[in-house]
Protein backbone atom coordinates (compact mmCIF):
# COMPACT_ATOMS: atom_id res chain seq x y z
CA UNK A 1 0.00 0.00 0.00
CA UNK A 2 1.67 3.23 -0.62
CA UNK A 3 2.17 6.10 1.53
CA UNK A 4 -0.33 8.61 -0.54
CA UNK A 5 -3.28 5.65 -0.78
CA UNK A 6 -2.75 5.67 3.38
CA UNK A 7 -2.89 9.44 3.53
CA UNK A 8 -5.86 9.64 1.70
CA UNK A 9 -7.48 6.88 3.49
CA UNK A 10 -7.01 9.02 6.98
CA UNK A 11 -7.84 12.42 5.17
CA UNK A 12 -11.34 10.05 4.35
CA UNK A 13 -11.33 9.29 8.13
CA UNK A 14 -10.79 12.40 9.63
CA UNK A 15 -13.64 13.85 7.28
CA UNK A 16 -16.19 11.51 8.14
CA UNK A 17 -15.07 12.00 11.78
CA UNK A 18 -15.20 15.62 11.86
CA UNK A 19 -18.39 15.33 10.54
CA UNK A 20 -19.83 12.97 12.98
CA UNK A 21 -18.41 15.43 15.81
CA UNK A 22 -20.29 17.83 14.57
CA UNK A 23 -23.62 15.92 15.00
CA UNK A 24 -22.65 14.02 18.23
CA UNK A 25 -21.30 16.81 20.16
CA UNK A 26 -24.96 18.55 19.99
CA UNK A 27 -26.11 14.64 21.26
CA UNK A 28 -23.51 14.70 24.10
CA UNK A 29 -24.21 17.89 25.51
CA UNK A 30 -27.88 17.41 26.08
CA UNK A 31 -27.09 13.89 27.84
CA UNK A 32 -24.44 15.69 29.80
CA UNK A 33 -26.30 18.58 30.97
CA UNK A 34 -30.08 17.48 30.74
CA UNK A 35 -29.80 13.59 30.86
CA UNK A 36 -31.46 13.19 27.97
CA UNK A 37 -31.16 10.70 25.27
CA UNK A 38 -32.78 12.65 22.48
CA UNK A 39 -33.24 9.67 19.42
CA UNK A 40 -34.91 12.67 17.66
CA UNK A 41 -30.75 14.57 17.40
CA UNK A 42 -30.24 12.41 13.59
CA UNK A 43 -33.63 13.99 12.69
CA UNK A 44 -32.98 17.47 13.62
CA UNK A 45 -29.67 16.80 11.02
CA UNK A 46 -31.93 16.03 8.58
CA UNK A 47 -34.04 18.90 8.75
CA UNK A 48 -30.87 21.12 8.61
CA UNK A 49 -29.85 19.14 5.42
CA UNK A 50 -33.81 19.40 3.75
CA UNK A 51 -33.74 23.19 5.14
CA UNK A 52 -30.46 24.35 3.83
CA UNK A 53 -31.62 22.93 0.25
CA UNK A 54 -35.34 25.00 0.72
CA UNK A 55 -33.22 27.60 1.36
CA UNK A 56 -30.67 27.39 -1.59
CA UNK A 57 -34.26 27.02 -3.78
CA UNK A 58 -35.15 30.48 -2.53
CA UNK A 59 -32.28 32.25 -2.07
CA UNK A 60 -30.76 31.45 -5.37
CA UNK A 61 -32.20 28.87 -7.55
CA UNK A 62 -29.32 28.38 -9.99
CA UNK A 63 -26.87 28.36 -7.16
CA UNK A 64 -25.08 29.93 -4.66
CA UNK A 65 -25.97 31.15 -1.75
CA UNK A 66 -24.76 28.44 0.19
CA UNK A 67 -23.46 29.95 3.09
CA UNK A 68 -26.96 31.86 3.47
CA UNK A 69 -28.64 28.57 3.86
CA UNK A 70 -26.24 26.94 6.04
CA UNK A 71 -26.85 29.83 8.81
CA UNK A 72 -30.68 29.83 7.42
CA UNK A 73 -30.59 26.00 8.35
CA UNK A 74 -28.69 25.97 11.64
CA UNK A 75 -30.47 29.06 13.13
CA UNK A 76 -33.97 27.58 11.76
CA UNK A 77 -33.18 23.76 13.57
CA UNK A 78 -31.90 25.59 16.48
CA UNK A 79 -35.44 27.53 17.01
CA UNK A 80 -37.53 23.94 16.06
CA UNK A 81 -35.10 22.54 18.82
CA UNK A 82 -36.08 25.17 21.39
CA UNK A 83 -39.91 24.48 20.50
CA UNK A 84 -39.87 21.09 20.94
CA UNK A 85 -38.44 21.38 24.51
CA UNK A 86 -40.62 23.62 25.12
CA UNK A 87 -43.89 21.96 24.38
CA UNK A 88 -42.76 18.49 24.89
CA UNK A 89 -39.16 17.24 26.25
CA UNK A 90 -40.43 19.58 29.43
CA UNK A 91 -42.62 16.65 31.12
CA UNK A 92 -39.81 14.41 30.38
CA UNK A 93 -37.23 15.45 32.66
CA UNK A 94 -36.86 12.76 35.85
CA UNK A 95 -38.95 10.24 34.14
CA UNK A 96 -37.87 7.00 33.54
CA UNK A 97 -35.36 6.74 30.06
CA UNK A 98 -38.03 4.71 28.65
CA UNK A 99 -40.41 7.62 28.32
CA UNK A 100 -37.84 9.56 26.57
CA UNK A 101 -36.98 7.04 23.93
CA UNK A 102 -39.97 6.28 23.18
CA UNK A 103 -40.84 9.94 22.52
CA UNK A 104 -37.65 11.07 21.16
CA UNK A 105 -38.68 7.70 18.79
CA UNK A 106 -42.07 8.86 18.27
CA UNK A 107 -40.47 12.15 17.22
CA UNK A 108 -38.11 10.52 14.75
CA UNK A 109 -41.29 8.85 12.92
CA UNK A 110 -43.15 12.01 12.56
CA UNK A 111 -39.91 14.03 11.83
CA UNK A 112 -39.26 12.01 9.20
CA UNK A 113 -42.59 11.31 7.44
CA UNK A 114 -42.61 15.38 7.81
CA UNK A 115 -39.97 15.39 5.83
CA UNK A 116 -41.19 13.24 3.28
CA UNK A 117 -44.41 15.06 3.29
CA UNK A 118 -42.92 18.27 2.29
CA UNK A 119 -39.55 17.05 0.15
CA UNK A 120 -40.76 14.19 -1.25
CA UNK A 121 -38.42 10.66 -1.52
CA UNK A 122 -36.79 11.92 -4.40
CA UNK A 123 -32.56 12.49 -3.64
CA UNK A 124 -31.70 16.40 -3.38
CA UNK A 125 -28.19 17.57 -3.71
CA UNK A 126 -26.57 21.05 -3.14
CA UNK A 127 -23.13 22.33 -4.74
CA UNK A 128 -20.27 23.41 -2.83
CA UNK A 129 -19.75 27.43 -2.58
CA UNK A 130 -17.55 28.08 -5.23
CA UNK A 131 -14.73 29.20 -3.10
CA UNK A 132 -14.04 25.53 -1.79
CA UNK A 133 -15.41 24.02 -4.94
CA UNK A 134 -11.62 23.19 -6.31
CA UNK A 135 -9.29 21.02 -4.63
CA UNK A 136 -5.58 21.02 -3.79
CA UNK A 137 -2.46 18.34 -4.15
CA UNK A 138 -1.61 16.70 -0.66
CA UNK A 139 1.29 14.06 -0.86
CA UNK A 140 -0.04 12.87 -4.58
CA UNK A 141 -3.71 13.25 -3.04
CA UNK A 142 -6.19 14.92 -4.39
CA UNK A 143 -7.73 16.70 -1.67
CA UNK A 144 -11.41 18.52 -2.44
CA UNK A 145 -10.66 22.12 -0.26
CA UNK A 146 -14.66 21.69 1.06
CA UNK A 147 -12.99 18.34 2.98
CA UNK A 148 -10.05 20.63 4.05
CA UNK A 149 -12.77 23.21 5.63
CA UNK A 150 -14.61 20.03 6.99
CA UNK A 151 -11.63 19.09 9.02
CA UNK A 152 -10.79 22.73 10.15
CA UNK A 153 -14.00 23.56 11.26
CA UNK A 154 -14.49 20.27 13.59
CA UNK A 155 -11.80 21.11 15.98
CA UNK A 156 -13.19 25.10 15.55
CA UNK A 157 -16.57 23.62 16.85
CA UNK A 158 -14.72 21.84 19.96
CA UNK A 159 -12.55 25.12 21.01
CA UNK A 160 -15.41 27.46 21.00
CA UNK A 161 -18.06 24.86 22.39
CA UNK A 162 -14.86 24.27 25.49
CA UNK A 163 -14.47 28.18 25.63
CA UNK A 164 -18.26 28.68 25.90
CA UNK A 165 -18.38 26.00 29.06
CA UNK A 166 -15.37 26.91 30.54
CA UNK A 167 -14.63 30.31 30.17
CA UNK A 168 -17.81 32.03 29.96
CA UNK A 169 -20.57 32.77 32.78
CA UNK A 170 -23.26 30.94 30.99
CA UNK A 171 -20.96 28.20 30.58
CA UNK A 172 -20.91 28.04 34.01
CA UNK A 173 -24.52 27.74 34.66
CA UNK A 174 -24.91 25.04 32.38
CA UNK A 175 -22.13 23.07 34.67
CA UNK A 176 -23.62 24.31 37.70
CA UNK A 177 -26.97 22.89 36.19
CA UNK A 178 -25.81 19.59 35.18
CA UNK A 179 -24.32 18.91 38.83
CA UNK A 180 -27.30 19.97 40.71
CA UNK A 181 -30.00 20.97 38.81
CA UNK A 182 -32.08 21.76 41.68
CA UNK A 183 -29.68 23.82 43.90
CA UNK A 184 -29.31 26.00 41.37
CA UNK A 185 -33.10 26.49 40.74
CA UNK A 186 -32.83 27.28 44.88
CA UNK A 187 -30.28 29.59 44.13
CA UNK A 188 -32.46 31.89 41.60
CA UNK A 189 -31.62 30.33 38.07
CA UNK A 190 -34.76 29.74 36.03
CA UNK A 191 -33.28 26.27 34.97
CA UNK A 192 -36.11 25.91 32.27
CA UNK A 193 -34.57 28.78 30.04
CA UNK A 194 -31.29 27.26 30.75
CA UNK A 195 -32.34 23.72 29.72
CA UNK A 196 -34.48 25.53 26.61
CA UNK A 197 -31.68 27.58 25.50
CA UNK A 198 -29.26 24.13 25.52
CA UNK A 199 -31.33 22.40 23.91
CA UNK A 200 -31.42 25.44 20.86
CA UNK A 201 -27.70 24.87 21.07
CA UNK A 202 -27.82 21.38 20.23
CA UNK A 203 -30.13 21.10 17.77
CA UNK A 204 -28.41 24.34 16.42
CA UNK A 205 -24.91 22.38 15.85
CA UNK A 206 -27.31 19.41 14.19
CA UNK A 207 -29.03 21.72 11.64
CA UNK A 208 -25.41 23.20 10.78
CA UNK A 209 -23.64 19.69 10.28
CA UNK A 210 -26.84 18.68 8.56
CA UNK A 211 -26.47 22.13 6.16
CA UNK A 212 -22.96 21.89 5.78
CA UNK A 213 -23.26 17.80 4.51
CA UNK A 214 -25.43 18.83 1.36
CA UNK A 215 -22.33 19.21 -0.48
CA UNK A 216 -20.82 15.84 -0.29
CA UNK A 217 -23.83 13.93 0.22
CA UNK A 218 -26.93 13.24 -1.07
CA UNK A 219 -30.54 14.38 0.76
CA UNK A 220 -32.47 11.21 0.96
CA UNK A 221 -35.21 10.26 3.16
CA UNK A 222 -33.56 7.62 6.05
CA UNK A 223 -30.24 9.96 6.64
CA UNK A 224 -31.54 10.71 9.92
CA UNK A 225 -31.59 6.94 11.54
CA UNK A 226 -28.38 5.87 9.58
CA UNK A 227 -26.45 9.30 11.31
CA UNK A 228 -27.90 8.81 14.40
CA UNK A 229 -26.57 5.35 14.90
CA UNK A 230 -23.59 6.59 13.83
CA UNK A 231 -23.51 9.73 16.57
CA UNK A 232 -24.50 7.15 19.33
CA UNK A 233 -21.58 5.06 18.68
CA UNK A 234 -19.09 8.13 18.59
CA UNK A 235 -20.55 8.87 22.26
CA UNK A 236 -20.46 5.06 23.32
CA UNK A 237 -17.20 5.11 22.40
CA UNK A 238 -16.17 8.28 23.91
CA UNK A 239 -18.47 8.90 27.32
CA UNK A 240 -21.59 10.13 26.77
CA UNK A 241 -21.66 14.17 28.22
CA UNK A 242 -18.06 14.59 27.07
CA UNK A 243 -16.81 17.07 25.34
CA UNK A 244 -13.42 15.43 24.68
CA UNK A 245 -14.57 11.80 24.36
CA UNK A 246 -16.91 12.89 21.97
CA UNK A 247 -14.26 14.70 19.63
CA UNK A 248 -11.69 11.35 20.05
CA UNK A 249 -14.48 9.26 19.67
CA UNK A 250 -15.00 10.78 16.94
CA UNK A 251 -11.94 11.30 15.61
CA UNK A 252 -11.21 6.87 16.19
CA UNK A 253 -14.47 6.17 14.87
CA UNK A 254 -13.80 7.96 11.60
CA UNK A 255 -10.00 6.20 11.31
CA UNK A 256 -11.50 2.75 12.41
CA UNK A 257 -13.83 3.09 9.47
CA UNK A 258 -11.48 4.42 6.69
CA UNK A 259 -8.74 1.62 7.83
CA UNK A 260 -11.13 -1.27 8.78
CA UNK A 261 -12.83 -1.65 5.21
CA UNK A 262 -9.09 -2.03 3.87
CA UNK A 263 -9.27 -5.16 6.32
CA UNK A 264 -12.76 -6.06 6.24
CA UNK A 265 -14.07 -5.42 2.63
CA UNK A 266 -17.66 -5.79 2.53
CA UNK A 267 -18.08 -5.38 6.03
CA UNK A 268 -17.51 -1.31 6.26
CA UNK A 269 -19.42 -0.76 10.21
CA UNK A 270 -18.02 -4.10 11.09
CA UNK A 271 -14.76 -2.96 12.53
CA UNK A 272 -16.67 0.24 14.38
CA UNK A 273 -19.32 -2.20 15.97
CA UNK A 274 -16.56 -4.46 16.79
CA UNK A 275 -15.01 -1.30 18.84
CA UNK A 276 -17.71 -0.05 20.63
CA UNK A 277 -18.80 -3.61 22.16
CA UNK A 278 -14.87 -3.85 23.33
CA UNK A 279 -15.29 -0.33 24.81
CA UNK A 280 -18.93 -1.27 25.98
CA UNK A 281 -17.54 -4.62 27.77
CA UNK A 282 -13.92 -3.42 28.89
CA UNK A 283 -15.45 0.61 29.80
CA UNK A 284 -18.94 1.34 29.38
CA UNK A 285 -18.60 4.77 30.48
CA UNK A 286 -16.74 5.80 27.24
CA UNK A 287 -12.67 6.30 26.71
CA UNK A 288 -13.41 10.07 28.85
CA UNK A 289 -16.86 9.35 30.35
CA UNK A 290 -16.95 9.04 34.23
CA UNK A 291 -18.91 5.91 35.85
CA UNK A 292 -22.66 7.07 35.77
CA UNK B 1 -53.87 52.63 68.14
CA UNK B 2 -50.61 54.13 68.61
CA UNK B 3 -48.16 51.93 67.66
CA UNK B 4 -47.77 50.66 64.14
CA UNK B 5 -48.45 46.90 63.36
CA UNK B 6 -45.27 45.54 61.86
CA UNK B 7 -46.06 42.53 59.30
CA UNK B 8 -44.06 39.83 60.17
CA UNK B 9 -41.54 38.97 57.21
CA UNK B 10 -42.10 34.95 56.85
CA UNK B 11 -45.91 33.79 58.12
CA UNK B 12 -46.18 30.11 57.95
CA UNK B 13 -50.10 29.69 58.80
CA UNK B 14 -51.73 26.04 58.87
CA UNK B 15 -49.17 24.37 56.71
CA UNK B 16 -49.37 20.45 55.67
CA UNK B 17 -47.44 18.68 53.36
CA UNK B 18 -46.79 15.40 51.85
CA UNK B 19 -44.18 13.16 49.62
CA UNK B 20 -46.98 11.26 47.64
CA UNK B 21 -49.09 9.27 50.36
CA UNK B 22 -46.64 9.96 53.39
CA UNK B 23 -47.53 13.06 55.35
CA UNK B 24 -45.10 14.83 57.03
CA UNK B 25 -46.25 18.20 58.28
CA UNK B 26 -49.73 18.53 60.45
CA UNK B 27 -50.86 22.55 60.54
CA UNK B 28 -47.65 24.17 61.53
CA UNK B 29 -47.92 27.76 62.05
CA UNK B 30 -45.34 29.76 62.58
CA UNK B 31 -43.75 33.21 61.93
CA UNK B 32 -39.92 34.91 61.56
CA UNK B 33 -39.76 38.95 62.04
CA UNK B 34 -37.24 41.10 60.54
CA UNK B 35 -34.15 40.66 62.35
CA UNK B 36 -34.92 37.94 64.25
CA UNK B 37 -33.19 34.65 64.44
CA UNK B 38 -35.56 32.09 64.79
CA UNK B 39 -34.94 28.22 64.90
CA UNK B 40 -37.48 25.01 64.44
CA UNK B 41 -35.72 22.07 66.97
CA UNK B 42 -36.43 19.09 66.75
CA UNK B 43 -35.54 15.71 66.43
CA UNK B 44 -34.86 14.37 63.22
CA UNK B 45 -37.86 13.32 60.86
CA UNK B 46 -39.83 15.41 62.54
CA UNK B 47 -40.20 18.20 59.14
CA UNK B 48 -37.54 20.91 59.72
CA UNK B 49 -36.59 20.03 56.40
CA UNK B 50 -40.00 19.13 54.85
CA UNK B 51 -41.06 22.96 56.02
CA UNK B 52 -38.25 24.73 54.76
CA UNK B 53 -38.74 22.74 51.41
CA UNK B 54 -42.30 23.40 51.66
CA UNK B 55 -41.48 27.62 51.78
CA UNK B 56 -38.82 27.12 48.96
CA UNK B 57 -41.16 25.78 46.64
CA UNK B 58 -39.73 22.09 46.68
CA UNK B 59 -42.76 20.33 48.02
CA UNK B 60 -45.78 22.57 47.22
CA UNK B 61 -47.89 22.24 50.41
CA UNK B 62 -50.95 20.85 50.46
CA UNK B 63 -53.02 22.89 52.38
CA UNK B 64 -52.04 26.17 54.49
CA UNK B 65 -50.47 29.66 53.35
CA UNK B 66 -46.71 30.54 53.05
CA UNK B 67 -46.81 34.50 53.72
CA UNK B 68 -43.68 36.43 52.34
CA UNK B 69 -44.46 40.26 53.41
CA UNK B 70 -48.00 38.99 52.72
CA UNK B 71 -48.33 37.92 49.72
CA UNK B 72 -48.90 34.30 49.47
CA UNK B 73 -45.74 32.25 48.12
CA UNK B 74 -47.09 28.89 48.35
CA UNK B 75 -46.27 26.81 45.24
CA UNK B 76 -44.02 29.23 43.41
CA UNK B 77 -41.19 27.80 41.57
CA UNK B 78 -37.86 27.61 43.61
CA UNK B 79 -36.12 30.37 41.66
CA UNK B 80 -39.21 32.67 41.93
CA UNK B 81 -39.12 32.33 45.98
CA UNK B 82 -35.13 32.89 45.69
CA UNK B 83 -36.05 35.72 43.23
CA UNK B 84 -38.16 37.18 46.09
CA UNK B 85 -35.25 37.21 48.86
CA UNK B 86 -35.35 34.07 50.52
CA UNK B 87 -32.36 31.94 50.78
CA UNK B 88 -31.59 28.43 51.34
CA UNK B 89 -28.67 26.38 52.57
CA UNK B 90 -29.83 23.19 52.64
CA UNK B 91 -28.63 20.52 55.28
CA UNK B 92 -26.13 18.50 52.36
CA UNK B 93 -25.12 21.52 51.28
CA UNK B 94 -24.95 20.88 47.89
CA UNK B 95 -21.73 22.63 46.63
CA UNK B 96 -21.19 22.30 43.46
CA UNK B 97 -17.88 19.60 43.04
CA UNK B 98 -16.73 20.59 40.10
CA UNK B 99 -16.65 24.29 39.98
CA UNK B 100 -14.00 26.15 41.85
CA UNK B 101 -15.02 28.27 45.33
CA UNK B 102 -14.85 31.63 42.91
CA UNK B 103 -17.68 29.91 40.13
CA UNK B 104 -19.71 28.66 43.04
CA UNK B 105 -19.92 32.26 44.48
CA UNK B 106 -20.22 33.70 40.13
CA UNK B 107 -23.03 30.85 39.75
CA UNK B 108 -25.16 31.93 42.45
CA UNK B 109 -24.80 35.91 41.54
CA UNK B 110 -25.83 35.55 38.24
CA UNK B 111 -28.16 33.06 39.44
CA UNK B 112 -29.97 35.14 41.88
CA UNK B 113 -29.91 38.38 39.85
CA UNK B 114 -30.12 40.53 43.19
CA UNK B 115 -26.91 42.88 43.69
CA UNK B 116 -26.68 44.03 47.14
CA UNK B 117 -24.33 44.35 49.97
CA UNK B 118 -23.03 40.94 49.56
CA UNK B 119 -20.62 40.69 47.04
CA UNK B 120 -17.69 37.92 46.78
CA UNK B 121 -15.33 40.05 48.05
CA UNK B 122 -17.92 40.67 50.89
CA UNK B 123 -18.36 36.96 51.48
CA UNK B 124 -14.53 36.39 51.51
CA UNK B 125 -14.44 39.39 54.40
CA UNK B 126 -16.86 37.09 56.09
CA UNK B 127 -14.93 33.50 55.56
CA UNK B 128 -11.33 34.68 54.90
CA UNK B 129 -10.69 31.28 54.28
CA UNK B 130 -12.53 31.03 51.12
CA UNK B 131 -10.00 33.71 49.63
CA UNK B 132 -7.59 31.48 50.37
CA UNK B 133 -9.19 28.53 48.53
CA UNK B 134 -10.96 30.62 45.74
CA UNK B 135 -9.33 28.47 42.83
CA UNK B 136 -9.92 24.83 44.46
CA UNK B 137 -12.56 22.51 43.41
CA UNK B 138 -15.66 22.68 45.51
CA UNK B 139 -15.44 18.37 45.81
CA UNK B 140 -11.88 19.02 47.60
CA UNK B 141 -12.95 21.38 50.59
CA UNK B 142 -13.31 20.16 53.84
CA UNK B 143 -16.70 19.81 55.46
CA UNK B 144 -16.60 22.91 57.26
CA UNK B 145 -15.17 24.85 54.41
CA UNK B 146 -17.86 23.42 52.45
CA UNK B 147 -20.43 24.83 54.98
CA UNK B 148 -18.95 28.00 54.73
CA UNK B 149 -18.98 27.95 51.09
CA UNK B 150 -22.53 27.19 50.76
CA UNK B 151 -23.43 29.88 53.43
CA UNK B 152 -21.73 32.09 51.16
CA UNK B 153 -23.26 31.23 47.85
CA UNK B 154 -26.78 31.93 49.46
CA UNK B 155 -26.07 35.06 50.07
CA UNK B 156 -24.18 35.76 47.08
CA UNK B 157 -28.57 36.43 46.18
CA UNK B 158 -28.79 39.14 49.22
CA UNK B 159 -31.42 37.20 50.98
CA UNK B 160 -33.18 39.60 53.05
CA UNK B 161 -33.83 35.96 55.12
CA UNK B 162 -31.70 33.13 55.28
CA UNK B 163 -33.02 29.65 56.31
CA UNK B 164 -30.50 27.23 57.64
CA UNK B 165 -31.19 23.74 57.55
CA UNK B 166 -28.57 21.96 59.98
CA UNK B 167 -25.74 23.77 59.52
CA UNK B 168 -23.78 22.06 62.14
CA UNK B 169 -24.57 18.87 61.14
CA UNK B 170 -21.24 16.31 60.59
CA UNK B 171 -18.96 19.06 61.53
CA UNK B 172 -16.06 18.63 64.32
CA UNK B 173 -16.79 20.81 67.53
CA UNK B 174 -14.00 23.20 66.75
CA UNK B 175 -15.69 23.70 63.49
CA UNK B 176 -19.00 24.19 64.41
CA UNK B 177 -17.87 26.83 67.08
CA UNK B 178 -15.69 29.11 64.07
CA UNK B 179 -19.55 28.11 62.05
CA UNK B 180 -21.53 29.70 64.93
CA UNK B 181 -19.37 32.94 65.35
CA UNK B 182 -19.65 33.46 61.45
CA UNK B 183 -23.51 32.87 61.83
CA UNK B 184 -23.95 35.28 64.66
CA UNK B 185 -21.94 38.03 62.40
CA UNK B 186 -24.27 37.97 60.10
CA UNK B 187 -27.12 37.88 62.86
CA UNK B 188 -25.39 41.30 63.89
CA UNK B 189 -25.23 42.70 60.63
CA UNK B 190 -29.03 42.11 60.64
CA UNK B 191 -29.67 39.37 58.48
CA UNK B 192 -33.35 37.38 59.69
CA UNK B 193 -32.60 33.64 59.83
CA UNK B 194 -35.14 30.53 60.36
CA UNK B 195 -32.24 27.95 61.79
CA UNK B 196 -33.07 24.32 62.13
CA UNK B 197 -31.29 22.04 64.16
CA UNK B 198 -31.43 18.89 66.12
CA UNK B 199 -29.13 19.89 68.38
CA UNK B 200 -29.59 23.15 71.54
CA UNK B 201 -25.84 23.97 71.77
CA UNK B 202 -25.97 25.51 68.54
CA UNK B 203 -29.32 26.82 67.86
CA UNK B 204 -30.20 28.21 71.71
CA UNK B 205 -26.39 30.20 71.27
CA UNK B 206 -27.67 31.51 68.20
CA UNK B 207 -32.05 32.13 68.35
CA UNK B 208 -34.26 34.51 69.74
CA UNK B 209 -37.14 32.51 69.66
CA UNK B 210 -37.82 28.77 69.14
CA UNK B 211 -40.30 26.27 67.71
CA UNK B 212 -40.08 23.11 68.87
CA UNK B 213 -41.33 20.51 66.13
CA UNK B 214 -42.93 16.88 66.98
CA UNK B 215 -44.24 14.69 64.41
CA UNK B 216 -44.94 17.73 61.81
CA UNK B 217 -46.64 19.63 64.50
CA UNK B 218 -45.49 22.41 66.67
CA UNK B 219 -45.03 21.32 69.88
CA UNK B 220 -44.00 24.22 71.98
CA UNK B 221 -42.92 27.96 71.27
CA UNK B 222 -41.79 30.32 73.22
CA UNK B 223 -38.21 32.64 73.72
CA UNK B 224 -35.20 30.59 73.12
CA UNK B 225 -33.81 32.18 76.94
CA UNK B 226 -36.89 30.10 78.33
CA UNK B 227 -35.46 26.75 77.09
CA UNK B 228 -31.58 27.92 77.56
CA UNK B 229 -32.75 28.16 81.58
CA UNK B 230 -34.98 25.61 82.21
CA UNK B 231 -33.77 22.52 82.04
CA UNK B 232 -36.51 19.77 83.08
CA UNK B 233 -38.65 21.96 80.12
CA UNK B 234 -35.53 21.06 77.32
CA UNK B 235 -35.56 17.39 79.01
CA UNK B 236 -39.58 17.13 78.61
CA UNK B 237 -39.49 18.74 75.25
CA UNK B 238 -36.74 17.49 73.59
CA UNK B 239 -35.30 13.95 75.35
CA UNK B 240 -36.88 10.81 73.82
Amino acid sequence: MSSSFLFSQFMGGLTTAMFLFLIASGLSLVFGVMRIINFAHGSFYMVGAYLAWQAVQWVHPTGGGFWLAVVIAAVGVGLLGALTERLFFRSLYGREELYQLLFTYALVLILGDAAKFVWGTDQLSVSAPPALAGSVQIFGTTQPLYTLFIIAIGPAIAFALWLLLNRTGAGRMLRAAQMDREMLDALGANVGTIYTLMFAVSAFLAGLSGALVTPIESIVPGMDVLIIVQAFIVVVIGGMGSLWGTFWGSVIYGQVLSFGILIFPGFSLFSVFALMAVILIVRPWGLFGRPL
Amino acid sequence: MTMTHQEPLLAIEDLYAAYGLSRVLFGVSLQVDAGECVCLLGRNGVGKTTTMRSVMGFLPPTGGRILWKGTNIAGWAPHRVARAGIGFVPEDRRIFAELTVWENLDVATRAAQRPGEWTIEAVYDLFPVLRELRNRMGGFLSGGEQQMLTIARTLMGNPELLLLDEPSEGLAPLVVAALLNNVRALKERGMTILLAEQGVDFSLALADRVYVLEKGAIRHTGPAAQLRDDEGLRNRLLSL
